[in-house]
């Protein structure tokens, strides 16, 4: 038997090897017919029967489950029950069933699917809702035609659990005894309602595997790499031994990942560098702090307006900053000031020019709208004086906003301290996120107290490529020889300055960057918390010197593709096992 | 029979997402009025949780609620406290 591959998406960490076990999700095939008019009221009666099991059995999936198994996921189950009696599918299905005497089944189907009508499917909130109300019609139907719904059998210990889509109850009665030892399906996304469960459970999960169901049968070996989003179908007894060697080697370096929380980062000779986080609710900082977390080197405070049709007062932001100032106990907390524009406006502001990222967006929009700009300055210069806070400016491109943006945090200090509210001027510091800003570093660095690179908006500005546009997204290159140019240039400019430089875009916390940056003289790295630790570890085992040794190297190649191959081949050879089962997975939206 | 109309801003973080929906919805269905909710100018019954969730109602939205019945009072009273409470979340 040869052995598949399936590339899927990485929606849970680690590497899982154990035997298939296929839970069967095939789509219920919904039958049509007529019902004479005699026989409506009999075929209502059929609905409510359905709908009473149905509610029954939900019941029955929720009593299984634990406390431990997250709020999140009975809520779900608490929806589908609601959805089962909504009035807009049982009163729908009753109509078609008296007035088009068709039977509960189709009548079921043809509601659903002008509910789904309502529920935007480019909003990514509607999708799962579309998904959710999916499961609940199917589960009626199949109560009508008298199919098992839920899974029946639990799978042994150790099983890789394959299906082509799993519900929430599926979910909840396969892993509710946590003996599972991963997951794959064919559908889903990394915000799918399983794949956030599986990584609040650790379970390793690959989802939109496409035909793993189709692929593996009950018994089969199967791994599960979580990180990469790959599975391997009856892998060889080799592959599946270097499997079971890679497992055993992720659950030692976990092991020594936790052991490296409370240690510097410093490299051998003796360079120190600030570890922080990146973050965007206050909700985040216990996680933070838990990954070993000096600070906070990236607050995104236009989160404060996502979902909302006004905009957030003076006391909203006050409120907000404070309590992660205090929870981070008096360790730095960089505050970005709004990166808004484009579509990340309030209802009715939404930005629809052509070219929003190029327009008016982020200090530009604040300089153009004082008063909103006024309210957040004066509520950091209030917080402020309750611990340690820095306000950044994002979206600079030169001098003069610089001067125009501090000339009103200023003015806000003046009139807070005028009222007698207690009030310090934090530092500031700006984002060098455009090229003109990278190329006037030097003079940016005298009117600012630090400089933090943010990559993700500087490489794509710096090659003018959108990485969103599947069209030119492979030109997206960290290691461009034009990216390594200008951070070099900035680097240099603050440390000629006097002045600390930070990096807070994803470049920052991908460990197969960090000998690169250690060669920059970078300050301060920020990332997403889970990063902080591999990070840290490439740190405390190399020096500084050998950064700088292979960036002058680095920099005297020509191609993107030529630099990538040298630095993936020096850290592979240095640092082995660092690329492997290092788990990309963004931020997950409740 | 009375009619009673309040507007609740929502003050929770993430809005009325999923689980305060649910929550929503089964205070409503505990009462025999009509109560319906409006958001820009969406008017939805609030008994339906399809309903509720197409409102899509997120931090400082502003949602008006209308109840019409024999229990508009209690109906009312029992949807305040849980509107005010931010769906028990912060």
């Amino acid at each position: 038997m040869s052995s598949t591959t399936l590339q899927g998406l990485p929606a849970s960490p680690g590497i899982a090897v154990g035997r298939c076990w296929t839970v069967d999700r095939r789509r219920v095939r919904t039958p049509r017919r007529n019902v004479a008019a005699g026989e409506v009221e009999a075929e209502l009666g059929r609905l409510e029967a359905a709908i009473e099991l149905s509610v029954h059995q939900l019941d029955g999936v929720k009593a299984k489950m634990q406390a431990a198994d997250g709020a999140e996921h009975l809520a779900i189950l608490e929806v589908h029950r609601a959805m089962l009696r909504d009035p807009s599918l049982v009163d729908e299905v009753r109509r078609l069933v008296r007035e088009e005497q068709v039977n509960v089944e189709w009548a079921v189907k043809r509601a659903i699917r002008k509910i789904k009508g309502a529920f935007d499917p480019d909003d990514e909130f509607f999708r799962e809702r579309r998904s959710d109300v999916d499961y609940v019609g199917e589960r009626i139907v199949k109560n009508l035609l008298g199919q098992g719904v839920d899974v029946a059998e639990t799978p042994p210990p150790g099983s890789i659990v394959v299906a082509r889509d799993l519900s929430p109850a599926d979910t909840a009665l396969l892993f509710h005894d946590r003996k599972v030892a991963g997951l794959v399906t064919d559908a889903g996304g990394i915000t799918s309602h399983t794949a956030i469960v599986a990584r609040a459970l650790e379970i390793p999960a690959v989802v939109g595997a496409g035909k793993a169901s189709a692929t593996a049968e009950r018994g089969d070996w199967v791994v599960v790499d979580g990180g990469r989003g790959v599975v391997v179908v009856n892998p060889s007894p080799g592959e599946r031994a270097d499997y079971e060697a890679a497992r055993i080697r992720q659950m030692e370096r976990e092991a020594e990942l936790a052991r490296l929380k409370d240690l510097p980062a410093e490299t051998v000779d003796g360079v120190r560098l600030r570890m922080v986080g990146n973050i965007e609710f206050g909700e985040e900082v216990p996680g933070l702090l838990s990954h070993g977390g000096e600070g906070v080197g990236l607050y995104r405070t236009e989160f404060l307006f996502m979902g909302r049709d006004e905009l957030p007062t003076e006391e909203d932001h006050y409120s907000d900053y404070r309590a992660i100032l205090e929870a981070m106990g008096g360790r730095p907390v960089t505050v970005r000031t709004f990166d808004l524009g484009g579509d990340k406006l309030p209802s009715g502001q939404k930005d629809h020019s052509e070219n929003p990222a190029l327009g008016l967006r982020a200090v530009r929009y604040c300089l153009r709208h004082p008063d909103v700009f006024h309210a957040q300055l004066r509520a950091a210069v209030r917080a402020a004086a309750h611990g340690n806070l820095r306000l950044m400016f994002p979206m600079v491109s030169g001098v003069a906003e610089v001067r125009a943006a501090k000339w009103m945090l200023a003015e806000a200090f003046e009139e807070v301290v005028a009222q007698g509210i207690p009030a310090r001027m934090p530092p500031v510091g700006i984002m060098v996120e455009l090229p003109s800003a990278a190329l006037v570093a030097d003079r940016l660095a005298q009117e600012v107290d630090f400089l933090s690179i943010g990559t993700n908006d500087l490489i794509q500005y710096t090659i003018g490529v959108d990485r969103q546009n599947k069209d030119v997204a492979y030109l997206y290159k960290p290691l461009h020889l034009a990216v390594l140019r200008m951070l070099r240039s900035v680097a240099d400019a603050a440390r000629a300055a006097g002045k600390p430089v930070s990096m807070c875009g994803e470049m920052a916390g991908e460990p197969l960057y960090t000998l690169v940056l250690l060669g920059l003289g970078l300050d301060e790295l920020s990332m997403n918390g889970p990063s902080i630790p591999q990070v840290k570890r490439v740190i405390r085992s190399a020096s500084a010197r050998e950064g700088r040794e292979l960036l002058d190297h680095l920099l005297g190649l020509n191609t993107a593709d030529d630099i990538e191959r040298e630095v993936r081949s020096e850290m592979t050879r240095r640092f082995p096992g660092l690329l492997e089962g290092a788990a990309v997975v963004g931020p997950v939206s409740g | 029979m009375q009619r009673l109309e309040r507007t609740f801003t929502i003050i929770n973080s993430l809005g009325m997402h999923a689980r305060p929906a649910a929550m929503v919805v089964q205070t409503a269905n505990r009462f025999r009025s009509e109560i319906l909710f409006e958001k820009d100018g969406l008017q939805i019954n609030a008994k339906s949780i399809m309903g509720v969730l197409t409102l899509a109602a997120g931090k400082g939205a502003s949602v008006v609620v209308a109840c019409e019945g024999e229990d508009a009072s209690e109906a009312m009273a029992a949807l305040a406290k849980v509107f005010e409470s931010g769906f028990g979340e912060r």
